[in-house]
Parts: C-alpha cells; structure tokens; sequence
C-alpha cells in the first residue's frame, strides 16, 4: 500500500510557493521551506492564521498548485498522482459541488469518479448520506443547500472512497454545533481506525479536541511543531477534580496543601458545562418532540465501509451515533444527557498510551502533587446515578514544582475507571469517544479564588 | 474509462438541467424546422424548390445554432468548473487532466449527437411531409423525386491543362512590356514583374479555359466523363445537365444544339443523337440511359453549335461558384442516406468546434475563450472569403499571411453539405475524409494536444494568502 519507507504518508522538503503577478513579479510567499512529516495513522492539524498559507499547502500537497522550490511526497508518490489521488480524500475549504447534481447524484458522481461499482456506490451513497445526516434531503440540488448542509455533503464526497489519507481544508466551517461536533467525532473515529488525516484549520478548538499532533503556520513559515500533549501541557500546575465537595472538606484540602507548599496559590471552583454538550441536549430534546426541520439532522455513526474488522478496533459509538442510532427519540435524549455526564468525567487513556498510563499510575504514589478526597470510599461513586453525573465537581489547581507531572485529568480517569465503577446504560457512549476539550475542564470553568 | 464517463456524464447532467436555455433551445429549433415548414406550405410556389429552400434553410440554420451552442457550452463546462473551484474536488479524484478534457469532450460529442439526431429527424420529417403535401401535380412530384429526395453524384470534366500556353502568353506580354519600359529609358524591376506574373497568371488562365470551352457556329466540342457508376439498376438514367451561355444573345433568347453521347470517344459517329431547343443562361438537363456509359465508366458527350446558331458562339462556362458548366449526374445512393451523411459532416464540424472550446476552455477565462473561438469560427466559415480578397492584393507576405490563417483555420466552408443535400446531390465521401481527417483528425487533434499541454501545466487553483 503505502511505498515509502519510513512510515510517513505525507512528507514536504523545503516546500514553498512564490505567488507571482501576471508579469513574473514575485509579490508574495505563500510558503517558504516548509518541512513536514506526517505519520501513517496520525491526525495532524495545520494550524494558522488567515493567510498563513495552510491551504496553499494543502493545494501543493494534491497538485492543484505547483511548488516554487522544494518538493511533497504523498503516499510515497508526487503530488497530484492519479493513484494516489485514489487513496485520498479531499474536502476544500468550501464544497465547491456541482450545484445541478442533488446530493444522491453528487456522491454518485464522485463515485463513478473513482470507478466503484454500481452496487457498491449505491451502498456507500445510502451509508454516507445517513452518517451526515442528509438521508432525508438526498433529491434536493446541492445548490440549495445552506453553507452547513454542503460542507456535510462535501465531507461525505471526500470519504466516499475510504480514503487512507483524508485531508480537511476548514472542516468545520459553516457548520452547526451538531455538525463540527460530528465532524471532530468522525475524525477521531477514523483516526483510530487507522486513517491518516491533515486537518487544516484556524479554529484552534478544532484542532486540539482531535489532532495527534499539530504544526503552526505563520507567514508561510512553520512556527512550531510537536504532539497536542507535548505543546500544551501545563507541566507545572497539578489539577484534581472530584464531586462537589462540602466547604470543609475543601478547606481540609487547602490546609494539607498550605501545609505542603505554603507559598503556593490555589484555585478552587466549579466546572461548568460544555456550551457544546448543553446544545446537543437541547437538539435532542428537540428531536424527542419531533419538531419539524427542513434542514440536515444529526447523522448517524461511521459508515459501514469505512470502520475497520471488530479485531482490530472495537466498536464505539459516539455521542452522536447515539443521539440518532435508535428510532426512540427518548432513548437519544438520554444518551445526550449521558453524554453531557460523561463530559464532566475524565477520559480514558487509548490503547496507545500505555506509557502514558504506567507514568500516570507512577505518579499516583506521589502523595505530595495530589489531593483526592474521595478515594476513600470508592463507594460514593459506584452508587452514583446519571443524575448525580449531571452533577458539578469541583476542581482544585495549585502550582507544584514537579515539572514531569502530566496532564492529571488522566488520574481522574483511572480513578474513575479502575477504582470506582459507575454504573453505566445500555448504548452508553464510551468515554473514549469524548474530546480532548474534556480532559481539559480548567479551559471551561469559572474560575474562583481560592 | 470510468471516470471519463463520469465526467462526460455529468456535462450532459449540467446542460438538461438548465430549463431556460433548453426551452428556449427547443422553441428555436422548432420555430426554424417545423415553424419553417409550415410558413412554406402557406406560400405559394414551385413544391421542389420550396423544399429545398426548407433542407437549406433549416439544416443551416439548425447548424448554426448547435454550433453556438457548442462554443458557449464547450468552453463554459471547464471554465466554469474552474472559475466556481468544482475541479477541485474533480482534479484531486484518480482522473488524469486529460481524462477530465477527454469526457467533457466526450459529453459534448453524445450531446451533439442527441440535438442532431432529434433536430435533423425533425427536419426530415417535415421535409417528407412538403413531399408528401406540396406538389398538385404529377409533374411536381416527378421534379420532386428526381431533383430533391436523391443522391446524385455530379461528375465534371477535368479542366483542360492550360498551363503552358498561359506560361508563354504571360513571358510574351511582359517581354512586350519590359520593350516598351526601356524604350522610355526605364526598366521593369523584379518585384513589378513578379506582381505582373501573379496578375496575369489568373486572367489569362479563366481565358484560356473559357477559350476551349467556347464552341464557335458548325464546329463542335466532346467532353470527356470518367467513373460515372451509376446505379445497376437498368430504370435509372445519367443525367447531363448543362448551362450554355452566349456571344451575341439571339433575338428570341434561345438556342438550338446538337448532341451526341456513347461510350466511345468517337462519339460523334458512334453515338446517339439529341437536339435541343433551350433558353440561354439557364440550367437544362437531359437523360442518357446507362448503356451509354461502358463498363470502366467513361461516358462521351458531344455539341455541336449548329449553323442555324450562326453567328452566335457558344460558351459552356466553367464550374465556378455560380456556374455548373457541365456535369453528368447519375443516382449514388438513397436520399436517407446521402441525408445522413449530410447530418455527419454536419456533426464532424460541430465535433471540431467542441474540441476547440474544449481545448480553448482549459486555458483562457470565458468571455476571452469565446471570443477567440467566435473569431475562429467566423474566419472558418469565411475561408473562401479571405483567400479571394487578399488573391489581389499586391503583397506577398499578406497572401502567404491569410494562405496561413486558411491553413490553420476549419475550412468550414468547403466541409458544408448542406449546398449538396439541396440540390439532391451526394455528400461526396472527399468531403466526410477531408472533414473527418484534416479537420477533425489533424487540426482537431493539434488544438486538443495544445488545449491540454496547458491545461496540464497550469495551476488549477489560486494562490490566495
């Protein structure tokens, strides 16, 4: 499958485009020397700046533009190879589809483009069309769909071959809370079935809930480049989350950490939820009244052909998938609900980061950098209900000295997970399927002066 | 061949779906072939010569519609693809450039091919029906199978080769001239005598020619027909049509003749014998039975400008573009036929004008492609034209200028069936080879090889920062 050697799928050297006037004359660099890797199996995201020249790559690395110096191998070969470009999938910047064509007609086109069979287009049409929601609008013309409904239809069209290597200009662009979301969890999901993905975008959000590893553009220049962890760890602050706390029990906490660190400040507040999560909710309480829509609604899980053997990936679904999976609208209204619990809760390490894990559990033994309360009495957890997981926590942020420390909120999870069992609901999401925005609760909540 | 075929495809998908410009298609169309042919059966007229004012007509007028509509479409399908970035998501699919100009070339050909079929049935249809409606008479039916619903094959005489005798004459005058120069103290220059050579060249050779077609009171002239194949079947006749023009234009304004037609060069003694009384500068014909014509094809034709003409000498002027001179036509083949090989070179140029916008639509925005293909077009249909009006002009480099444009230009012109059909004459099979490969082969394919040498060079995106 892939020729190249040494495991990258998209690999620039010295890549950079000149833009030049009608006359030759050099009037701007795109992008200058830029050198990328990116990894089979990766979700990477290009992060920048209007005008950094992300989609200026993005255009290099699939042949519609030509690099001025330098060179792009993708999956082993130039850029713009025609059996290449059958292992790609490509949504630009905005769907520029053919307004004539309704979405049917559309992803049939595309199809045919990449010379599937009759049966399987078909097959793949109805599977895609109801993953991103547009099953009920698939005779209406692409041309009168709203910005959000083509750039669904424009997703669908670029996984239609399922693609090894899927590259996203602005995926998310134009869509509704519903879509982006769905777009982030359908990233992830295919991140983790072995897809490799080029997220382009500025919304910053975006890229960190999903992306492996991320590189920064700024005048065409490649600013930085490294994994999501490594870039944002706050590797000198320890965050301990847990149920709401009663005001002696935090002051109890407080006193052990003055007593430990008297010079250090401490926060003490209570998370708020997601705007994302209460939108789904409020959505889903919608669908349960059966409020009419002309418009797209939440699609369903991954396409059937694009999802991997159960072997070698097991089956999650997300919240999402949920929300539409079954036909009872009240089931979806509580599995937003679910969701919107599971939100508050830690997240699970990948199978990947095991490592990760064992440095996790290592420093658990580490009584000075954390304060866990209810440990104690792991039953407090194992009786909660979805309601009480509805429920705020407190979270506790204090400086510490320990520059290895990583990203606690992990420590909430293995707790949760391997300690204190919550009971869980049949098709449950799995915590796996959430966004990294929710291993990171301190971006979401209102801070309180401790 | 898939993705092509998606691609084609998808232009015929594009082109239905845009209502205003098919309605107003189909009311035009239907306006000059069925509308036509009704104005025509409410007028008064001869029946042959109102259909062949309709074939004419409508299939020209038809032509001409379907090939503006194929310049616009043609080079909007992949402009526009480019303009509104919908090669983006094509480009980036394992479909080669080429593969994208080949299937909307390929959806332009199907969707000729469809819009010819439907207008040139139509136009058959209603052209049977004015055979069927117009002629009261047996005679006008009779005209009318015989001059319009056939297939005839026109066979001329070679034009004597005068070649040498205008050579002289030309040497003669300018000997003359350069006398006449020096005697005044001058002399004629290289560039005055090349000028005069090219002038004389064309007046002395039309005289030349118009000479030994020119038959004198009491002498005669044979002609000479080769490959005249008509039909095997004995019913069908060798038609000798002719138009004979004159010196002094006699009282009564017309003339007698004696012919003479056989298969053997002594026609004269050998043949059969016709006299004829006609009117002067008017096409006549007359029947000759297929035994007249041997079997390697050769027919013999003779006239005689009796005394009784005297002093009237006859003139049989050359085929030119007003003049027939003389020819003998037999039946080739059927008129369904010859009318579908009328619609193919019909389609031929059409197919032509998609590979050019095509190719043109690739590189150039919209409105500056369609104008280089509007002049392209115009030139084209005017190739004749051009060569005529720079054929006097004084400069050498213009002449071999405009020689060059006609060279690299469709001749649209000379690939026309439509003169053919109405007249009831074969669409020769030259015609369909010339159209179909110096045309369409080779100036097609160099304009396609050009349209997607650049198309493949060319950033289909822009560089927006």
């Amino acid at each position: 499958m892939a020729a190249n050697t040494n495991n990258c799928v998209i690999e620039t050297v010295g890549l950079t485009k000149v833009f030049r006037d009608f006359w030759g004359h050099k009037r701007v660099i795109a992008v200058d020397q830029l050198d990328l890797e990116i990894r089979n199996h990766e979700v990477f995201g290009l992060l920048g700046p209007n005008g950094s020249g992300k989609s200026t790559t993005i255009k290099m690395l699939l042949g519609l533009l030509f690099p001025s110096r330098g060179a792009a191998r993708v999956l082993g070969r130039h850029p713009g190879d025609v059996k290449t470009n059958a292992r790609i999938g490509y949504l630009p910047e905005e769907s520029h589809l053919y307004p004539f064509l309704n979405a049917r007609e559309t992803l049939d086109f595309y199809g045919r483009l990449f010379g599937l069979p009759a049966p399987v287009r078909k097959q793949r049409i109805e599977s895609l069309l109801d993953m991103v929601g547009l099953a009920g609008v698939g005779r209406r013309a692409v041309g009168e769909f709203s910005k959000g409904m083509a750039r669904r239809i424009g997703l669908a069209q670029a996984l239609i071959n399922d693609p090894d290597l899927l590259i996203l200009d602005e995926p998310t662009t134009g869509l509704d809370p519903i879509g982006t979301r769905q777009i982030k969890d359908l990233i992830r999901q295919l991140g983790r079935r072995g897809k490799t993905v080029l997220l382009c975008s500025h919304l910053l959000a975006d890229v960190e809930d999903v992306c492996d590893r991320i590189a920064i553009l700024y005048g065409g220049k490649l600013q930085d480049l490294g994994s999501v962890q490594q870039l944002l760890a706050l590797a000198d602050v320890t965050q301990i989350r847990t149920r709401q706390l009663s005001p002696d029990a935090i002051q109890s906490i407080r006193t052990i950490i003055q007593r430990e660190y008297p010079d250090e400040t401490i926060d003490v507040e209570t998370p708020r939820d997601r705007l994302e999560d209460y939108f789904l909710r409020i959505v889903a309480r919608a669908q349960a009244a059966e409020v009419a829509t002309s418009g797209a609604l939440m699609g369903a899980g991954l396409s059937d052909f694009l999802t991997r053997p159960a072997d070698q990936q097991p089956q999650t679904e997300t919240v999402i998938d949920t929300l539409v999976a079954g036909s009872d609208a009240d089931a979806a209204l509580a599995a937003a609900q679910q969701h919107a619990a599971d939100a508050a809760q830690p997240v699970p390490v990948a199978p990947d980061e095991q490592p990760l894990r064992q440095e996790v559990l290592e420093s658990l033994v580490k009584p000075a950098t954390t304060v866990v309360p209810d440990l104690a009495d792991p039953n407090a957890q194992t009786d909660q209900t979805d309601e009480d997981l509805t429920q705020p926590v407190e979270t506790v942020d204090t400086q510490t000295d320990d520059s290895q420390e990583p990203d606690h909120s992990v420590i909430d999870q293995l707790l949760t997970r391997s300690e204190s069992p919550k009971k869980e609901p049949p098709n449950t999401p799995q915590p796996s399927e959430q966004s990294q925005d929710q291993q990171r609760p301190d971006q979401n909540q209102h801070r309180q002066k401790g | 061949m898939r993705p092509i075929w998606a691609v084609a495809r998808n232009l015929i998908t594009e082109v239905l779906r845009m209502r205003a410009l098919l309605i107003f298609s189909v009311c035009v169309l239907a306006l000059c072939t069925v509308g036509f042919a009704f104005w025509l059966h409410t007028t008064d007229g001869r029946a042959d010569q109102e259909t062949q004012t309709f074939l004419s007509y409508s299939l020209s007028f038809s032509w001409h519609y379907l090939a503006f509509f194929t310049i616009f479409t043609s080079i909007a399908t992949i402009s526009r693809d480019i303009k509104r970035k919908e090669i983006y998501t094509v480009a980036t699919k394992p479909i080669s450039r080429a593969g994208v100009l080949l299937g909307k070339f390929l959806g332009m050909a199907l969707l000729n091919l469809v819009l010819l079929a439907l207008v040139g049935g139509t136009i058959y249809a209603a052209a049977r029906i004015l055979q069927r409606t117009e002629p009261t008479t047996q005679d006008e039916r009779l005209r009318m199978a015989e001059l319009v619903f056939t297939a005839r094959h026109a066979v001329t005489p070679p034009l004597p080769d005068v070649a040498e005798q205008v050579h002289q004459q030309i040497e003669k005058d300018i000997k003359a001239e350069r006398t006449r120069a020096r005697e005044q103290g001058a002399d004629l220059d290289a560039q005055t005598i090349r000028n005069m050579r090219f002038a004389l060249k064309h007046d002395y050779t039309k005289q030349f020619i118009l000479r030994q077609r020119t038959v004198p009171p009491g002498q005669h002239i044979i002609w000479h027909f080769a490959n005249v194949k008509p039909a095997q079947d004995a019913s069908d006749l060798v038609f000798i049509r002719y138009k004979q023009d004159v010196s002094i234009t006699p009282r009564d304004l017309t003339i007698a003749g004696q012919w003479a037609f056989g298969p053997d060069p002594d026609v004269i003694h050998t043949g059969t014998h016709l006299t004829t009384h006609n009117s002067i500068r008017t096409v006549h014909e007359f029947a000759v039975p297929t035994s007249a014509v041997s079997d390697q094809g050769d027919l013999y034709v003779a006239y005689r400008n009796p005394p009784a003409n005297a002093p009237t000498t006859i003139v049989f002027p050359p085929k030119g573009k007003r003049e027939i001179g003389i020819q003998a036509l037999y039946v080739a083949t059927s008129f369904e036929a010859n009318y579908l090989r009328t619609l193919l070179a019909m389609y031929l140029r059409l197919l032509f004008l998609a590979v050019l916008g095509t190719a043109l639509g690739a590189w150039l925005s919209f409105p500056v492609a369609v104008l280089v293909l509007l002049i392209i077009f115009v030139f084209g249909l005017s190739s004749n034209f051009i060569l005529d009006a720079v054929k006097w002009s004084a400069g050498d480099l213009l002449r071999t200028f405009a020689r060059a444009i006609v060279l690299v230009l469709p001749e649209f012109a000379a690939y026309d069936p439509v003169p053919q059909i109405e007249k009831g004459r074969i669409v020769s099979d030259q015609l369909l080879f010339n159209a179909s490969v110096f045309m369409l082969g080779i100036k097609g394919s160099l304009a396609a090889l050009f349209g997607y040498a650049v198309f493949r060079i060319r950033e289909l995106a822009r560089v927006i920062v």
